[in-house]
């Protein structure tokens, strides 16, 4: 056994590299791990410069590709491995049928499950590695020292049951996770397992309880291996985690740790994410300006994955794509493909018991840039001309909120819509293709999810969904889509594979739920080879790394190191007794690889976010600190640049609109309505804007209606419960509550089927009690004071405009001497003095004359 | 450079992208309406200006000079009361939590009824402590100078009550010292690269998903194979079990059923010659499969079978699919080029074995 302590300004590699003997050109006799796969690139890359030819490679694996290896290599172990899919099945199983239950009544389905299965593997997974003994875990009342509370206790039960009865099952039945390889490799390992290799090299590793140790301990003792560490803080307790305790050693260890680091280090402060980017553009632009400059040792870390596109943006897509890598895991949740089945499953979510599908929801698939961009005839505009005719139509007949899949290819106001829409676009096809066009969206996209077997059958559904986008729409030409659209085909892959795959479901929601679970937890692996240019790396991925320039963007509590710590079930006390490494040791790890990688390092940029929701690091904190002392300088903020943008407080003053003869006698002329004089109120240059200039946002189709959409509803209402009284006396005899009710069950009805939800379900319920109010509370006494005094009362019309004058009192200002305006009335009622008109107006309060005032025009 | 309303747009547009979406109209929804906030420019804090904020947003902070505008305020009772009652606790320890019981309550119920007086009691006891900590928090910003403005009506008696008689200012006010520019820290340099860049997406026109997967699976039954001693499809067959399901050809296991024709295909493609000549141990032989070469540069390949006799190297490249690739003779003339630098001396001979089409064509 050989363990040596490497200077990170040495560098690891060149270290594995020194003690590389081929055989000629051959290394295969030569085994490398290191904890990550991109050092292998690296020391390939360095072997080919040493040798100056082709060489056949060493063995180079990370941790687990080693132990995967070993396991069906060398210890011929041929089961089927599984992934945290199949073990959130496996243990759905075992929690169904377990006495008491974790959660008590919640978890009941797969989909609830989900979540809770995977942490709960999680767990299980660093017990098999760490080779926890069941017993160890159901002793818990045991540990009397330990701040283990109650119920705490009570769960570690429930997971001692789940924990034996897990691995029973998985052994059962020829399954292998990669807790249980690394436990079975551990305690395989010995010389022989290794015959033909002469020499294994572990390096750059940094020990913490669990299964690596366990590793790291067994081999320590070879006489073919080396291991190799790099300096940096609190290597030293590492090494002795794994029993090496050679005083030499540890002073050599703590030599290199009390020597002060070499590298310039500078610290950027950024209110934002894109300040970083724009500050890292300054720092860099020599090397921006000259990209063929750029090597493989300058690195960008991002320790916060949702940085990478900001990066990418206003960065990366400036250098030629040869001069930079990209390594990292993106979240599949943040790609559009997400987005995508996030609209999908929402509108086939959305569809009552008769399988009409709710129009917004329809609306807003259809607009998705991937389903508008299908290609008919080869061309998407033609989808865009068809997809925004079906919005007209839809928004023209907004109250109609369901539709089912059949009809609306074969309506005929959509189809007329598209035929006005694609008249004058060139080489248009017929309305009839256009409509069979939607036709074949629809069964393509939406029919397929209308009834589902199980699991495994939904995922085959959404793999065709996504092919059919990718073969038939624009979306392959967006940037990433490729990448995106492979990780999502193997993550739904996998989930149709794994043990999850025959679940069925009674309820559909809980397929679209167990989807977004499990995309969720899945990422896109950016592999960023081959290896050339400039870094752009997880910080995981630096560990080990040569980097003479370093830049860290969002360097922020919550990052590095991250809120969540270690998720697990078992409690901080449960973990340390269980021998299992805790989120202090998480952080020590996290500690001792920043060190590394500012040792190794001549210069380093550190770029944090400061704003009311996001602090510095701890650990940028601490090397400021650290800097300071040396320095020698009290003031923080001087060792800090911060990023600051121009901004100008000074709000330009409003100034007042001339009006043209145009506008003046388009006002003269202008018949006001209620929202109209109602939004000159709230803004003049609003009301400019909106009536005078004839500037309103485009309609949309949304999910709650807006106020004056429920206006029209309710005044459509009342509309056709007074019809009958036109011309006709109106007795108070004659005002029926359940005539009123009947009317609002069926215009509801009508409109938004029969089964309400939500908001619907609730302006319903209001508009029932306002009208009931306003007929039996309002109306009816009216009637009976007049029928007391012996008037009548009729309607003469539901609709007129009347006019009113306003004189002015000689001053003319801009509106000119004399207001006269119309106002249109919802009905007229004779005698006008007996009933005081009040407009029924949902949400807008009621105005009076006096709000007409003059000066206020 | 970049002002402040282009990067809080850009930060809109990035925090809408982190939600999976790419529509623009979507994100006008985004911004108008669930994303208010996205809207928000911070002011610098270097900014020559008065600062306004409320107290709470004050917290932490101190300044040299503050006014603070203080209105009279009455309890205001909420609209409902929430009561979890004692020692309940709930989750995932198999006992369900007790819950929260949801009240409302005026004065006189709250008189009628102990319970209700306690919940009654408790939150009004809970808002006189947050109002009182929230006038600390007002009263001990100031460095040198506090003005109080109060608004008193009729009926707020908070926190004039507390506050007493009437404040003046003292007449002797000393000069205020203006806060050091230079201790806000440099500023940093910032650069926006000029434009917007196109990124070159995939060229590819299919996803291929099935292919890819059966190449896949026929490299790693092949993989298996170092010596064919039982025959081919025995071999084949027992390689292909060996291999680990998530690896089969077919995306699901309906598709599976492919795996069946692809062993047959290798089979009767590798248990003719030329092709079985390379599966058939001989003497001073050595099979490398699936195994990591390097170039000059560096640059790892993977090579499919590589077979080396004592006089000579044969390099075999395992191809599925109907169609040749276009690259295919140029990526193995690369390999002879890489096995020539490892196997001086012996000549380097190169094979594209295409199972789907069973041919078997030497590359030279």
């Amino acid at each position: 056994m050989s363990v040596g302590i490497v200077s990170p300004r040495e560098g690891l590699i060149a270290s594995v590299l020194a003690r590389l003997t081929p055989k000629g050109k051959d290394y295969s006799g030569q085994w490398v791990v290191f904890p990550e796969r991109r050092p292998g690139y690296y020391l390939r890359k360095a072997l080919a410069k040493r040798e100056g030819s082709a060489f056949l490679s060493p063995r180079i694996d990370s941790m687990d590709a080693f132990v995967d290896r070993v396991y069906r290599e060398r210890l011929g172990r041929r089961d089927k491995s599984i992934d945290a899919l199949d073990a959130a099945a496996l243990l759905f199983e075992i929690h169904r049928d377990a006495p008491g239950r974790l959660g008590g009544g919640h978890f009941l389905t797969a989909d609830q499950f989900f979540p809770l299965g995977t942490r709960l593997f999680r767990d299980l997974e660093e017990m098999a590695a760490g080779s926890v003994s069941g017993e160890a875990l159901s002793r818990s009342d045991g540990w009397s020292d330990e701040s283990v509370p109650e119920a705490a206790r009570r769960r570690l039960q429930s997971l001692s049951l789940f924990y034996e009865r897990f691995y029973e099952i998985l052994a059962g039945r020829g399954y292998s996770t990669p807790g249980s390889r690394l436990r079975d490799v551990a305690a395989a390992l010995e010389p022989g397992v290794f015959a033909d290799i002469d020499r294994i090299i572990l390096a750059g590793f940094f020990p913490i309880a669990g299964g690596e140790a366990a590793i790291l301990t067994a081999m320590a003792a070879w006489p073919n291996v080396d291991l190799l560490f790099q300096a940096g803080t609190g290597v030293g307790e590492a090494l002795d985690r794994i029993g090496i305790s050679d005083p030499g050693l540890i002073a050599e260890a703590m030599k290199v740790e009390a020597a002060p680091p070499e590298a310039v280090i500078e610290f950027v402060e950024s209110p934002d994410a894109h300040g970083q980017v724009f500050a890292l553009n300054a720092a860099m632009a020599p090397d921006l300006a000259d990209p063929a400059g750029l090597d493989e040792h300058s690195v960008i870390v991002l320790p916060a994955a949702e940085t990478l596109f900001p990066l990418h943006q206003q960065t990366l897509a400036a250098l030629p794509a040869e001069a930079y890598n990209i390594s990292i895991g993106y979240p599949l949740a943040r790609t559009p493909i997400s987005g995508f089945f996030d609209r999908l499953l929402e509108l086939v979510q959305s569809a009552d018991e008769e399988g009409r599908v709710y129009a917004p929801h329809y609306l807003r698939f259809l607009l998705h840039p991937y389903t508008k961009n299908i290609y008919l005839n080869g061309r998407a505009d033609l989808t865009r001309v068809l997809i925004h005719a079906v919005e007209d139509e839809l928004i023209a007949r907004r109250t109609r909120a369901f539709w089912s899949l059949e009809e609306l290819p074969n309506d005929a106001g959509i189809r007329a819509a598209v035929a006005e829409r694609s008249r004058g676009v060139e080489s248009a096809p017929d309305p009839a293709a256009f409509m069979a066009h939607l036709a074949s969206i629809d069964a393509a996209l939406i029919a397929p999810f209308r009834s589902i077997r199980d699991v495994r059958e939904f995922a085959s559904k959404l793999r065709a969904a996504l092919t059919f986008v990718y073969d038939h729409s624009t979306a392959r030409r967006h940037v990433f889509f490729h990448p995106y659209a492979e990780a999502f085909m193997d993550r739904l892959e996998a989930l149709g594979r794994s043990l999850l795959g025959p679940t069925v479901f009674e309820d559909q929601a809980s397929y679209f739920n167990l989807f977004r679970k499990v995309i969720a937890a899945g990422s896109v692996p950016f592999e960023g080879t081959p290896l050339r240019g400039l870094q752009v790396l997880g910080f995981w991925e630096t560990r080990g790394l040569p980097f003479r320039q370093v830049a860290i963007l969002d360097f922020n509590e919550d990052v590095l190191p991250a809120s969540q710590r270690v998720d697990s079930l078992l409690p901080f006390a449960a973990r340390r007794a269980l021998g299992l490494p805790t989120y202090r040791d998480v952080e020590r790890r996290v500690e001792y690889y920043l060190d590394t990688l500012r040792r190794g390092a001549e210069r380093v940029r550190i770029f944090y976010v400061k704003s009311k929701d996001r602090e510095p690091s701890r650990f940028v904190e601490k090397l400021i600190w650290e800097r300071q002392k040396s320095l020698r300088e009290p003031r923080a903020s001087k060792l800090v640049r911060k990023v600051r943008y121009q901004v100008a407080l000074q709000t330009p003053p409003l100034l007042p609109a001339a009006k043209s003869p145009e506008a003046a006698s388009f006002l003269r002329t202008f018949v006001y309505s209620a929202t109209a004089l109602d939004t000159y109120l709230r803004c003049p240059l609003q009301f400019h804007r909106r009536y005078v200039l004839g500037l309103r946002e485009r309609e949309e189709l949304g999910e709650e209606m807006e106020a004056k959409d429920i206006g029209s509803f309710v005044h459509s209402i009342l509309e056709e419960y007074f019809g009958r009284f036109v011309g006709r006396r109106l007795r108070a005899a004659a005002l029926d509550a359940a005539a009123m009710e009947a009317l609002i069950d069926r215009r509801f009805a009508e409109s938004f089927g029969p089964d309400l939800s939500g908001g619907l379900y609730l302006m319903k319920r209001q508009t029932r009690a306002h009208l009931l109010e306003f007929l039996t509370g309002y109306q009816k006494p009216i009637l009976d004071g007049l029928e007391a005094a012996g008037k009548d009362l009729r309607i003469p019309s539901q609709d007129r405009i009347c006019d009113f004058v306003v004189p002015s009192p000689g001053e003319a200002r801009a509106w000119g001497p004399v207001f006269r305006r119309g106002l249109s009335s919802d009905r007229q009622v004779r005698p006008a003095r007996a009933a005081r008109r009040r407009p029924f107006r949902p949400g807008l309060q009621d105005f009076g004359p006096d709000d007409l005032s003059r000066d206020r025009f | 450079m970049a002002g402040a309303a282009l990067t809080r747009f850009l930060e809109a547009v990035k925090g809408f992208e982190g939600r999976g979406r790419n529509d623009l109209r979507e994100f006008l929804e985004f911004t108008g309406e669930e994303g208010k906030d996205a809207w928000t420019i911070d002011v610098p804090e270097t900014i020559d200006a008065v600062k306004v904020m409320t107290i709470h947003k004050a917290k932490g902070l101190g300044f040299p000079v503050v006014i603070l505008l203080l209105y009279g305020q009455q309890w205001q009772a909420p609209d409902f009361y929430l009561d979890a009652g004692e020692g309940s606790e709930g989750g995932v320890d198999g006992e369900e939590p007790s819950g929260v019981q949801v009240l409302k309550i005026n004065k006189g119920l709250a008189e009628a009824d102990e319970n209700l007086k306690r919940v009654y009691d408790e939150a009004r006891r809970r808002d006189q402590v947050n109002n009182l900590n929230t006038l600390y928090v007002a009263l001990t910003r100031a460095e040198s100078e506090l003005y109080i403005v109060g608004v008193k009506g009729p009926r707020g008696k908070f926190p004039f009550d507390l506050l007493g008689g009437e404040y003046r200012s003292s007449p002797n006010l000393p000069p205020i010292r203006r806060p050091d520019r230079e201790a806000a820290g440099e500023r940093a340099p910032l650069r926006r690269l000029a434009g917007f860049f196109d990124a070159a997406a995939d060229p590819r026109q299919s996803l291929n998903e099935e292919s890819r997967r059966r190449g896949e699976f026929a490299h790693r039954i092949l993989a298996e194979i170092e010596y064919v001693a039982a025959g081919w499809p025995a071999e084949a067959a027992a390689a292909a079990s060996r291999i680990d399901p998530r690896f089969r050809a077919g995306a699901s296991p309906e598709a599976d059923e492919d795996s069946a024709g692809l062993v047959d295909a290798i089979s009767a493609f590798f248990g003719q010659a030329p092709a079985a000549g390379f599966f058939e141990p001989r003497p001073g032989r050595r099979v490398l499969r699936e195994t990591t070469f390097c170039d000059a540069a560096g640059r790892s390949v993977r090579m499919d079978r590589v077979v080396v006799d004592p006089d000579a190297v044969h390099v075999i490249d395992f191809k599925t699919g109907r169609e040749p690739g276009l690259g295919d003779r140029e990526q193995v003339l690369g390999y002879i080029g890489i096995v020539k630098d490892v196997f001086p001396g012996r000549p380097v001979y190169g094979i594209l074995a295409y199972i789907d089409r069973a041919v078997w064509e030497p590359v030279e």
